[in-house]
């Protein structure tokens, strides 16, 4: 009976358990795994102290030789580091032509179309097409690409002179009826799109287009147009081939060899990624630039993986088999610390985070402005962005030559007043009390409101914030929802009803991203009544309610007066009297602030990537436009 | 009446019956002589209570709610220090109170899950090992065909399917119901695959034949004869289910997210992210969750010897 009740008697002669078995497996798995990381070697140990220790006991002289050894081998290593950081700065002989440079995205892409846009096709559009003219943001100059010059003739025209002996990949010459033919198109594939589409009110000023002799090209348009030289060094007016493109209906979704007669031919493209290789019969820029040159590009293959996960991205850099990861926050730079592979490089954030509003609901001005005040700002730059945060204007901060509000300005609109926020919601509350059941689809948001996000870590985290601050100052609940990004997109832009899924939609990481240099994209398209303003959040003219349609009319005037504004200075001032409008009414969206500095890392081996516009518009998917780009080990 | 009136006048015949089918007082239950037969159940027992009681009282112990504004301070990726003494994340919001309040989730979604997976199983048993006919065999090729699918994947499709579907509980939001269907769902084929083998072989038992003798319905002999003879059985599954419930939880958080703090979603995201320079951010939500699974495999072991003597040793 003892014998039986003793456990200790008992688990001598008991079999194993099945779960004692995999209890202790694990257990000792565990325990060996801590001792043979406890015992491991350590980089920043002295490697021979331990043996060194041991001999010193038999004799003196084995210790010492020890010592000398680690000695030389140290001083040797410091050498090769100098010699490695030397190389790094000056390497010897100048860009190297080869290699394959590897860059990663999140999901495919959405089609090739170079006039549409889609997400995850910038490497295609932006390599495998050439443009007029390419702009550099960082000196806002202007680089003459597939063309040798241009005529402002009037408020109106506009004429291209052309550089003569490029082609397309298929051989066939470039032509100005090419050109014309592609300046032309994105007007007629939008207005099959619809208005709505979030671009077409870009085009609308286009008139006739028409190749004037071989190498001349003439726009004409209805009316000025401030900002048209920078887009036709972006993806919309890639220079495509009439012939081919036409065969597909004007529609260039299926990329035929030959399409483009940029530096890059896409050889592959699957569910794995796309697979690019150098033209060999790419034009030569005669009088090149530090973005063009001359025997340019350097690099022979360009391989984008697909990878979903971005921590899965991240590894892959820091163990040197991608060459850029953009863009890393103050925080995750820090993972990159001692990786002699990866370097970082900093520059002005110039990415946005948003809530959107839905108009319909969000249209008594004080609700919007109660969103404004209740945000704590000082807790989300403290704590989201990690100290390093700063406040995002209307037009992006980073566009330079145009913004003039400066972050003293800024603060005067984004102050945190739980009090006078919760006065407000609830006078808004109450007027919409007094309505009744017919407007219940609009007036829900005083129950509780729903932020819509992309289910994506930091996307989340700013949205639980904000969440957790509206909720804490306006006393309404405030639940966050998330979907992937296509699922998103769909909620944001479906326009079946006056009303959204969401009352709030939540945008933008404010990491990354930058600018491309026209005030009318970047960002003001927030709050265009014919851009995004009308497809995703419902403040522009077919209003059913007023008070929207009056300042829809008023941002809408705003935007096309900047737009036909030709002088700088009175432009500028546009834009500026916008911004003010824009932030008093807390109109379209709210903006929350984003972070001050981005990070790019890269793999120490690429060079001359154009780093000063890596975050305006010059690397897509992780790839670089720059031409003058070089591997060093190739 | 009172009860002191009533036992002085109960006869004697029956107090004798009592004392003599009682059980010696060496057979009674005592959780002493338990824990020294059982030291390794006795290990989990305390190990779930502890980590029971701290998420429990989760607010009482310095912590702060991990969905309040006031868990985001400017201290980010600060490792464990007295103020913080699991260090904290990327937002600067404390390690410790996660992992506390993530427990809630973990063990509430664990336990609620095996709770309607096993009860589930075990009634679905009961149909269809007493009815048997059709009934028996259309639910168990049901539960065939679900062993069939990828069992992980049928969870997380239920989850996301369910989430917009169900109605938040007072203590249930619907994000955690669904997520406690989706994995009972996932636990209901086993449970009864096991409980139905147990129907079968008390069904043929002579005391059901003697129920069904003296004119029992056959409900009657479900619920009054067999249930409380496969009883031992439902603990033993239940308790071995819960360690798997809890990692199956854990997984899907891991995989899905979750709205709440949970120990699943705490090892995704930023502990994956800084794992080089804040290891504290895997270290301490994978410890609990490994402390608490360990706890309730030992605790379920035990409970198997305890209640079925004869499984003992088995592997």
């Amino acid at each position: 009976m003892r014998e039986r009740e003793n456990y200790w008697l008992r688990l001598r002669g008991r079999k194993v358990s099945r779960r004692g078995f995999l209890a202790g497996s694990g257990v000792a798995a565990a325990g060996s795994a801590a001792i043979l990381a406890g015992c491991g070697d350590d980089d920043d140990d002295d490697d021979s102290a331990a043996p060194a220790a041991t001999q010193a006991a038999a004799t003196q002289a084995a210790a010492q030789e020890a010592e000398a050894t680690e000695a030389a081998a140290a001083e040797a290593e410091a050498e090769a580091t100098q010699a490695a950081a030397a190389a790094a700065e000056e390497p010897a002989g100048g860009p190297r032509r080869g290699g394959t440079y590897r860059a990663w995205k999140t999901q495919e892409d959405q089609g090739l179309d170079p006039a549409i846009y889609h997400s995850g096709n910038g490497e295609v559009t932006q390599q495998v097409y050439n443009h007029l003219l390419d702009f550099q943001v960082s000196k806002g100059i202007f680089s003459l690409d597939a063309a040798v010059g241009y005529e402002q003739v009037d408020s109106t025209t506009l004429v291209w002179n052309l550089r003569e002996g490029m082609q397309f990949h298929n051989g066939e010459p470039v032509t100005s009826e090419d050109v014309a033919y592609t300046i032309a198109r994105p007007p007629v594939l939008y207005a099959e799109l619809g208005s709505t589409h979030q671009p077409a009110s870009n085009f609308r000023y286009l008139d006739l287009i028409e190749a004037i002799d071989d190498t001349h090209v003439q726009e004409n348009w209805e009316e000025p147009r401030a900002d048209a030289l920078i887009p036709r060094s972006r993806q919309y007016f890639a220079i495509v081939n009439k012939k081919l493109v036409e065969a597909q209906d004007g529609k260039a979704q299926e990329h035929v060899t030959g399409m483009g007669a940029g530096p890059y031919i896409l050889s592959e493209r699957n569910a794995e990624g796309t697979h690019l290789t150098r033209n060999p019969n790419y034009y030569s820029h005669p009088n090149p630039d530090d973005g063009f040159v001359e025997d340019g590009p350097y690099i022979d293959e360009i391989d984008v993986r697909i990878i979903p996960d971005p921590v899965t991205a991240k590894a892959l850099l820091q163990s040197g088999d991608l060459d850029a990861y953009g863009s890393l926050d103050s925080l995750e730079v820090e993972e990159f610390d001692d990786i002699e592979e990866v370097s970082i490089e900093g520059a002005p954030a110039g990415g946005w985070s948003v809530l959107g509003f839905d108009g319909g609901k969000f249209r008594d001005p004080r609700a919007r402005e109660a969103i404004r005040k209740a945000f704590n700002y000082a807790a989300f730059i403290a704590s989201v962005r990690a100290g390093d945060g700063r406040f995002q204007a209307p037009l992006t901060v980073t566009n330079t030559r145009f913004q003039t509000l400066t972050q003293e300005d800024l603060a005067t609109w984004y102050v945190y007043d739980p009090k006078d926020a919760r006065a407000l919601w609830e006078a808004a509350a109450a007027d919409a009390d007094t309505r009744g059941s017919a407007d219940e689809k609009y007036d829900k948001i005083y129950e509780s409101v729903e932020i819509h996000t992309i289910t994506n870590p930091t996307m989340q985290t700013i949205s639980d914030f904000a969440a957790l601050s509206l909720s804490e100052a306006l006393g309404t609940e405030f639940f966050v929802t998330s979907a992937d990004g296509t699922t998103w997109v769909n909620a944001a832009t479906d326009r079946t009803d006056d009303v959204k899924s969401w009352d709030l939609l939540q945008s933008g990481t404010g990491i990354g991203g930058g600018t491309d240099g026209t005030p009318g994209t970047n960002y003001l398209s927030w709050f265009d009544p014919l851009q995004y303003a009308l497809n995703a959040f419902n403040f522009h003219y077919e209003t059913p309610h007023p008070e929207v349609l009056e300042g829809a009319t008023i941002v809408g005037d705003m935007m096309a007066a900047q737009n036909v504004e030709f002088d700088h200075e009175a432009r500028v001032q546009i834009i500026t009297d916008l911004q003010r409008w824009i932030l008093d009414n807390t109109w379209s969206i709210f903006i929350m602030p984003m972070a001050a500095t981005a990070f790019l890392g890269v793999s120490s081996r690429l060079r001359d990537y154009g780093k000063d516009d890596w975050f305006n518009s010059y690397s897509w998917n992780n790839v670089h436009r720059r031409e003058s780009a070089w591997l060093d080990d190739a | 009446m009172s009860d002191a009136s009533e036992a002085v006048q109960r006869p004697a015949s029956e107090t004798l019956l009592e004392q003599e089918y009682a059980l010696p007082p060496e057979q009674r239950f005592n959780p002493l002589r338990w824990a020294r037969r059982e030291p390794a159940g006795a290990l989990g027992v305390v190990l779930i209570l502890i980590i029971g009681i701290m998420s429990g009282a989760a607010p009482l112990l310095n912590t702060t709610d991990p969905k309040s504004l006031e868990s985001f301070t400017s201290d980010n990726l600060v490792g464990p220090s007295s103020d913080y003494y699991f260090g904290t994340d990327r937002q600067g919001r404390d390690v410790w109170s996660s992992v506390l309040y993530g427990g809630r989730i973990s063990l509430k979604i664990g336990v609620v899950t095996v709770l309607v997976g096993t009860v589930g199983g075990t009634l679905l048993a009961l149909i269809a090992g007493f009815v048997g006919g059709p009934v028996d065999f259309g639910l168990s090729r049901v539960a065939d065909m679900l062993f069939a699918v990828p069992s992980l994947l049928l969870a997380m499709i239920l989850d996301v399917v369910l989430v917009d579907k169900l109605p938040d509980l007072p203590a249930l939001p619907a994000e955690e119901l669904a997520r406690v269907l989706a994995i009972a769902f996932f636990f209901m084929p086993g449970a009864f695959r096991i409980m139905r083998g147990s129907v079968l072989e008390q069904r043929s038992g002579q005391y059901v034949e003697a129920a069904t003798l003296i004119g029992a319905g056959q409900f009657r002999i479900m619920l009054r004869h067999i249930l409380p003879n496969i009883t031992g059985l439902v603990i033993v599954l239940t308790t071995i289910s819960l360690p798997a419930a809890i990692l199956t939880e854990a997984t899907l958080s891991f995989l899905l997210g979750s709205d709440a703090p949970s120990w699943g979603a705490e090892l995704s995201g930023d502990s994956r992210q800084f794992f080089k320079n804040a290891p504290w951010l895997a270290i301490f939500p994978g410890a609990a969750l490994a402390i608490t699974v360990f706890g309730f495999n030992m605790f379920g072991d035990s409970i198997r010897d305890t209640l079925d003597p004869r499984l003992r040793g088995r592997i």
